[in-house]
């Protein structure tokens, strides 16, 4: 009985061990993945940095004349309160990066956990747990988070919630198919079979088993959420002024569009760039965790 | 087919009930009291002059007198006679409303799907016919960008370049092809790229089958292959997107309309969450979720009516 229990584990972490340096190796090898990588490299410098790079402070008014053009002063211009958009958009980036790890964090944890169960345990649980998620399903892309933004409140902070319980069901109907499958396998029935507990299967046999796709789906549902929230605080229904959110200031920048296009240009290529290395990163680890899914 | 038909109906109800049920719940969800909060919004808490007649008024039409399966069941009954409530904005029918703004974001959304169905299928075939070619790696770029833009910085840039700098198409408002143009091809880009995707890694999947080959050998001519042989059997799985594409522009609906100052229904519901105006809010989303289900069921039965193996097949 000891020797069975002892064994299990080494063998596993042994396995780990190599299918994170393979992946590893993989996504050097993978172009995008390294350029999308480096991207995503780029904007988290920029937001760790902000407070030592940026020339000015994001919400410091009249460090510039009004609407100034692109200079060697200014990088990338004024806005219309002559604040740096340079070190605005800095500070912007913090701001997305967090707001997206942490509403798919919120997916992800939740759906994760109704996705194992679910697919676990099956029959009435996963009956009752399949029939909510098919109801949050009929709220179409932004719907669901656009409703809970309406009960919530307006502000950043409800916008991040409700855009991470909007994910949630797409979440826990990937989980619960990887579940559904991977729960046949030998060593399901085998850890079973040597007494292990449903909480010992799920955590230490499925779900580092089901992993693979979770990470490529949390990674491109990150980019989905930057563009979410940026999207409804433009809307103003998230960040509000004077935050340095690049939504709240491509909405600053609209009305000024003919006479200073940069207000407008510089915080939606920021998002273009930040979304785009991810979506990058994500088909890489696509690629490199399962290449049967490889077209 | 016909029990597929009726099972596939059968299966929906369910789904409506639950979501007439969350959304009917929305305003017991609310941190504070309702009421208090939509009065304020109007001004009149702050000015002082809500009466407790008025504040009791509003709580009776919004239902929050009573226990929520009461309020449920009222609900769910009007909603049923196609009685939405009424804005506490303009004191107007709720779908009276709705109909009257639908006109533009169906359009809107038509017009999008459309234009990503054209561009995602012709950039995907290019890019499966000559997998690494050039064409390959602009139409799979295209996608890249496709899938990163936001939507609404595209709206922008599309205004200024092709409004503001060329003069070729109006900037804003609704009305005419030339007002649709725009707002169309900003909506549906996200979807072309997905759909390019699709069309290409379908694309390659068939072009190694059997059949292609045999095709091939017997002497017809490559262009015969493709759109016969290969496209047809291709555009199965994309089909089957297409609903879930009609949800995603429905919802991007919401962002483009307003950046193109549309009036429409997702400029409705945007313009009802930021004054409060919550069974404008209930309407909108209702509304829109019942449409998408709706659309999801026409395009499974008219997917298992083009798909022989559900025809004859086995029902459910």
């Amino acid at each position: 009985m000891s020797t069975v229990e002892i064994a299990l584990p080494e063998q596993r972490r042994v396995k780990t061990e190599g299918t994170v340096w393979r992946t590893l190796r993989r996504l050097l090898r993978h172009r995008g993945a390294v350029i999308g990588a480096s991207m995503i490299l780029i904007v988290a410098l920029g937001a760790i940095l902000a407070p030592v790079v940026a020339p000015y402070a994001p919400d410091e008014m009249g460090v510039g004349p009004s609407l100034a053009p692109p200079s060697l002063a200014h990088l990338m211009g004024t806005d219309t309160f002559g604040r740096d958009i340079f070190s605005r958009i800095l500070h912007g980036a913090s701001l997305s990066l967090q707001v997206g790890v942490i509403a798919v964090a919120i997916s992800a944890g939740a759906g994760i956990v109704l996705g194992l169960v679910g697919g676990y345990y099956g029959g009435w649980i996963d009956g009752i747990l399949m029939r909510i998620i098919d109801i949050l399903l009929a709220f179409p892309g932004i719907l669901l988070a656009l409703a809970i933004v309406s009960v919530l409140g307006i502000s950043l902070t409800n916008l991040m919630i409700a855009v991470g319980i909007g994910g949630v069901p797409s979440f826990a109907r990937l989980v619960r198919g990887s579940t559904l499958t991977v729960k046949e396998n030998l060593y399901v029935t085998v850890a079973r079979s040597v007494g292990a507990g449903d909480g010992l299967i799920i955590f230490r046999h499925i779900l580092p088993n089901v992993a693979s796709p979770i990470i490529v789906y949390a990674t491109l549902r990150i980019a989905f959420a930057i563009i979410a929230t940026s999207s409804l605080s433009y809307l103003g229904l998230g960040a509000k002024p004077p935050t340095p959110e690049w939504g709240v200031m491509l909405s600053d920048g609209r009305e000024f569009m003919r006479v200073a296009p940069w207000v407008t240009t510089f915080p939606g290529l920021a998002i273009l760039v930040s979304v785009m290395g991810i979506n990058l990163l994500g088909d890489g680890l696509r690629d490199a965790l399962d290449p049967r899914l490889r077209v | 087919m016909t029990t597929y038909i009726i099972g596939r109906i059968v299966a929906v109800v369910p789904v409506l009930l639950g979501v007439s049920l969350l959304v009917s719940s929305m305003i017991f969800f609310l941190p504070g009291d309702p009421a208090q909060l939509m009065l304020t919004e109007m001004g009149g808490a702050a000015a002082g002059r809500v009466t407790p007649e008025q504040y009791e008024n509003l709580r009776r039409e919004l239902g929050l007198d009573e226990p929520f399966v009461v309020h449920y069941a009222k609900f769910l009954g009007k909603a049923l006679q196609g009685d939405l409530g009424r804005s506490y904005q303009s004191r107007r029918s709720v779908l009276d409303a709705i109909l009257e703004h639908l006109p533009s974001t169906i359009q809107l959304t038509f017009a999008g799907l459309g234009l990503a169905i054209v561009i995602g299928v012709v950039l995907g075939v290019v890019a499966a016919l000559r997998p690494n070619s050039i064409g390959d790696n602009l139409s799979m770029f295209f996608a890249l960008a496709g899938v990163s833009l936001p939507e609404f910085w595209l709206a922008l840039m599309l205004i200024f370049f092709f409004s503001f700098s060329l003069g070729w198409f109006p900037a804003t408002g609704q009305g005419g092809i030339e007002r649709l143009v725009l707002p169309a091809f900003a909506l549906g880009l996200r979807a072309a790229a997905t759909i390019a995707r699709l069309t290409r890694a379908s694309m390659l999947e068939i072009m190694n089958q059997d059949y292609i080959t045999t095709a091939r050998a017997k002497g017809l001519a490559g262009r015969v292959v493709v759109t016969r042989h290969a496209l047809k059997n291709a555009l199965i799985p994309v089909v089957t997107i297409v609903g879930l594409q009609f949800g995603n522009l429905m919802a991007g609906a919401v962002i483009i309309e307003t950046v193109f100052a549309r009036q429409g229904v997702g400029r409705l519901a945007v313009d009802a969450i930021r004054m409060k105006d919550f069974p404008m809010v209930q309407g909108t989303v209702l509304f829109a979720a019942t449409a998408y289900v709706l659309t999801n069921l026409i395009v499974d039965i008219s997917y298992a009516w083009l798909d022989p193996r559900i025809r004859f097949g086995r029902s459910g």
